[in-house]
């Protein structure tokens, strides 16, 4: 079986593991994690270290304040306490017959996943809405598709969700998370026999280059918003 | 009074208290608890939140959740103080947006579901979980039954190692060994 081969650089792992990534960027490195016991025992690893920090702080006093918040802890029960109520999970996401496992992270919350509209060369799109100045979709690439060449003008993340994409640097299993910039330009496809489902992060437009795509360049603010 | 949370197994002292508090609502020990990490909680959360209020609100909010759900923390996942950690780094991955017109419908437990009782594991598409478990079937009828049985119940049912060892009243040891052969024997077919 192939394997994951691009995973988040450490520095990402150790913000995600601090809860100090934005909420878009933590949704795609917590799916990446569903995918990859590598990475997920990293971030345990992380974790592990923060909690010793958390052991090793120096201890503030045990102020009026402090001492009240445990006497009114104590007070609470399971009864007194309402809970939000826990939310339906939709394990999937479904596109015509197709069903693929939804990323955890979007499972309480699949009325932020927009309807899927097309796009053109047999690709499809559904919008997660703004969860912060970045643009999340989940893009549908179906057998033997392409999506024109194009650059970034800022960073585009990658997370394969269900098959396998190709590019002109390689071919890209579930769970690759693939980042991208300004100096990369790629036309990513799909083999003959195999349709593929990713989920993308991207905080500026896509820039096309290649000849009758390259009209769409007005448009790719629409194309990709 | 802390006697319980001293040096060397600190963790399994922190463990303890969790335990209690989940199974009697101990409140002694919560009492033994709450001292042990909300002053610490707060001189970390301090450096976190300009705002002293908001540093308070991390604190209750997670010696809260501490309180009411320590049943939720399992021994064998973690330390104990890696759990209260990951409790109090997701009350504050959503207090950091509160009040910075920054409303986010993504909560800290959507992304580290540790207060629920859910199971990590791997996603295989149940097409390829099928092609794996039946590929995976042919090889095991061709182990010797004493050691096709051992890999079935931990490979196809998700038994444990201890577990097969109780079950079928086997040294743990024995079990271990017929798995490694085990194994060894399928590697070597797959090889070929
Ligand atoms: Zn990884």
């Amino acid at each position: 079986m192939t394997s994951i081969q691009f995973h988040p650089v450490e520095e990402t792992l150790n913000l995600y593991a601090a809860g100090q990534l934005d909420p878009a960027m933590s949704i795609m490195v917590s799916a990446h994690l569903e995918y990859c016991t590598e990475c997920r025992q990293r971030v345990h690893a992380i974790e592990q270290k923060m909690a010793a920090q958390l052991e090793d702080t120096q201890p503030a006093a045990m102020s009026n304040d402090l001492d009240s918040m445990l006497q009114m802890i104590m007070q609470q029960s399971a009864e007194t306490v309402i809970e939000p109520s826990q939310p339906r999970l939709q394990e999937e996401i479904s596109l015509g017959d197709k069903r693929f496992p939804l990323p955890r992270a979007l499972q309480a919350h699949p009325q932020h996943i927009g309807p899927w509209g097309r796009l053109p060369g047999k690709i499809q799109r559904a919008r997660v809405d703004a969860v912060s100045d970045s643009k999340m979709n989940f893009i549908y690439m179906d057998q033997d598709s392409a999506l024109p060449e194009h650059t970034h003008q800022g960073q585009e993340i990658t997370l394969v969700l269900a098959g396998t994409f190709i590019d002109d640097a390689g071919s890209y299993v579930p769970g690759d998370f693939i980042i991208q910039n300004t100096e990369n330009k790629h036309t990513p496809r799909t083999a003959a026999n195999q349709d593929c489902l990713c989920l993308t992060l991207l905080d500026a437009p896509l820039h096309f280059t290649s000849g009758l795509a390259s009209l769409l360049n007005p448009f790719s603010q629409l194309f990709f918003k | 009074m802390a006697t319980q949370v001293s040096q060397p197994n600190k963790d399994d002292g922190i463990a303890l208290l969790l335990a209690n508090i989940a199974s009697k609502q101990c409140k002694r020990s919560y009492d033994t608890l709450f001292r042990e990490v909300a002053p610490r909680l707060l001189n970390l959360a301090r450096k976190q939140f300009v705002d002293e209020s908001l540093a308070l609100e991390m604190v209750q909010e997670t010696m809260l959740k501490l309180w009411l759900k320590a049943g939720l923390y399992d021994a064998s996942k973690g330390n104990a103080m890696t759990w209260i950690f990951s409790v109090s780094r997701n009350v504050k991955f959503d207090l950091m947006r509160k009040g910075k017109h920054q409303q986010s419908w993504v909560q800290g437990d959507d992304l580290w579901p540790i207060l629920t009782e859910e199971e990590d594991s791997d996603k295989i598409s149940s097409e390829d979980q099928e092609l794996v478990s039946n590929e995976l079937k042919e090889l095991i009828e061709r182990l010797p039954e004493e050691q096709a049985d051992i890999v079935r119940r931990v490979y196809l049912h998700g038994e444990s190692q201890q577990q097969v060892s109780e079950i079928l009243n086997l040294p743990l040891g024995t079990v271990k060994s017929r798995l490694r052969l085990a194994l060894k024997k399928m590697k070597e077919v797959l090889d070929d």
